[in-house]
């Protein structure tokens, strides 16, 4: 249970960070574990379709919340997360930071295409999966994670972010290799 | 914006964490960081969602737990039908096959088990055209040979009516009383086989003999319309003597079977 908790809680809490934003992220996020635990004794399927089941529950939940209040996409590196991770190690902090850079990037991509990117990253689901638990074709579902991708491309070459810089796509100041 | 095939698998080699072909290393790094394992702030909360988890998970298990009684009941109920089914399918089988069912339904199982290949006797003949009554072969007469035509067995209906008319017409109208009436309406219902009217202590000719269709003089000469010369000699005969058959004893009972 806690391995299957650990796996996927990070996953649903990002993709929910990207959908709706910080502030809702994490009590969505227990939601659809309340959800999960309610529905699991009818779920039949592999491990995909299970990722994929648990990821039309949050998708729901993002639909439920942007029907009461207009979608809040806030930065996911707010300053309160900034305080909680200086008391992690380096690598944690280094990773806790190439994180939050790289939500920071999707979540200015337009929601379609940060929603595509997110289910397929994050969730791990192929084009037809994500096509259906947003209600597309899988072709339309290709052409946004095409176009998203692009965007991000062009958001790292702006940002100075090249081959060369190595791990420099997240974002920070300076250059890690410079 | 067109989007060749080659960019299609690229895109989906960069979403997938595959290889990919030179400058969009960039793109494969940043996926790569969405992808890295939870954080501390993010699974800093693991007991206590765990905790809520199972609690929510047995709360949801309590709850399916009448929805899956009912089915278990359900399910029951069809195995228990179907076991009935099949026990008394089991023991219709074996009447069957013993003869032992009554007559229509025997008849009935001889076409079904025919059908598959199971071979049981036919509807007993003593059975007759009663589709309620038991064939019972035991209490059928060696030589009976046609079913429904021993009007001992069956009854003849067609004439049962006149003779209850008969019966009641000889139950008015006789001048005989006492044992002797008794005798006379027993003797005329029973066709000549009953041995009510017999004095007590003396047994009658059927009775010494043992041969019905022989014994009793009465019998002989109302069934011979007195052409029967060996009516009372052979009662006599058999009897030792003792018979009163083709005495004036049979005169008055002529119903002395």
């Amino acid at each position: 249970m806690a391995l299957l908790w650990r796996d996927l809680h990070p996953r649903i809490l990002r993709y929910l960070r990207v959908a709706v934003g910080d502030s809702d992220a994490e009590d969505l996020t227990s939601d659809v574990w309340l959800e999960v635990a309610r529905g699991l004794g009818r779920f039949e399927g592999d491990k995909s379709a299970f990722r994929a089941w648990v990821f039309t529950i949050a998708r729901r939940r993002v639909i439920d919340v942007g029907r009461r209040v207009q979608r809040r996409r806030t930065d996911p590196m707010s300053p309160q997360r900034i305080d909680r991770g200086l008391d992690d190690s380096p690598d944690e902090l280094e990773a806790r930071l190439a994180l939050d850079a790289a939500l920071r990037h999707v979540v200015r991509l337009p929601r379609d295409q940060a929603e595509v990117v997110a289910l397929r990253v994050l969730a791990e689901l192929s084009a037809e999966q994500v096509a259906e638990i947003l209600g597309k074709r899988a072709g339309a579902v290709r052409v946004l994670q095409h176009r998203g991708l692009r965007r991000l491309a062009n958001e790292l070459a702006a940002e100075g972010v090249t081959e060369q810089t190595g791990g420099a796509i997240f974002g920070v100041d300076e250059p890690l290799t410079a | 914006m067109s989007h060749s095939p080659r960019d299609m698998r690229n895109d989906d080699r960069v979403l997938d964490g595959l290889p990919v072909d030179g400058g969009a290393e960039s793109l494969a790094s940043l996926m790569d960081a969405l992808r890295v394992p939870g954080v501390d702030h993010e699974l800093s909360d693991q007991a206590q969602s765990v905790a809520a988890f199972r609690a929510a998970l047995g709360a949801a298990d309590t709850v399916d737990r009448p929805r899956r009684a009912r089915v278990k009941s359900r399910r029951s109920r069809f195995a228990l039908t179907l076991a009935l089914s099949g026990a008394a399918l089991v023991a219709t089988s074996g009447l069957a096959y013993a003869g032992a069912l009554p007559g229509a339904a025997q008849d009935t199982a001889n076409g079904v088990l025919a059908d598959l290949g199971v071979t049981v006797p036919g509807p007993n003949q003593h059975a007759g055209t009663h589709p309620d009554t038991r064939g019972n072969s035991a209490a059928a007469p060696e030589n009976a040979t046609t079913a429904g035509t021993d009007t001992d067995a069956t009854g003849d209906t067609s004439s049962g009516k006149g003779k209850g008319a008969t019966i009641s017409t000889l139950t008015r109208t006789t001048t005989a009383t006492g044992r002797d009436k008794g005798a006379t309406i027993s003797s005329a219902a029973s066709g000549g086989k009953s041995h009510a009217g017999n004095p007590p202590g003396k047994p009658s000719a059927h009775q010494s003999t043992g041969t019905s269709d022989q014994g009793g003089t009465g019998t002989a000469d109302d069934a011979s319309g007195g052409h029967d010369s060996h009516g009372s000699s052979t009662a006599q005969a058999t009897s030792d003597g003792h018979s009163s058959a083709g005495s004036g004893n049979a005169g008055s009972h002529p119903a002395a079977h």
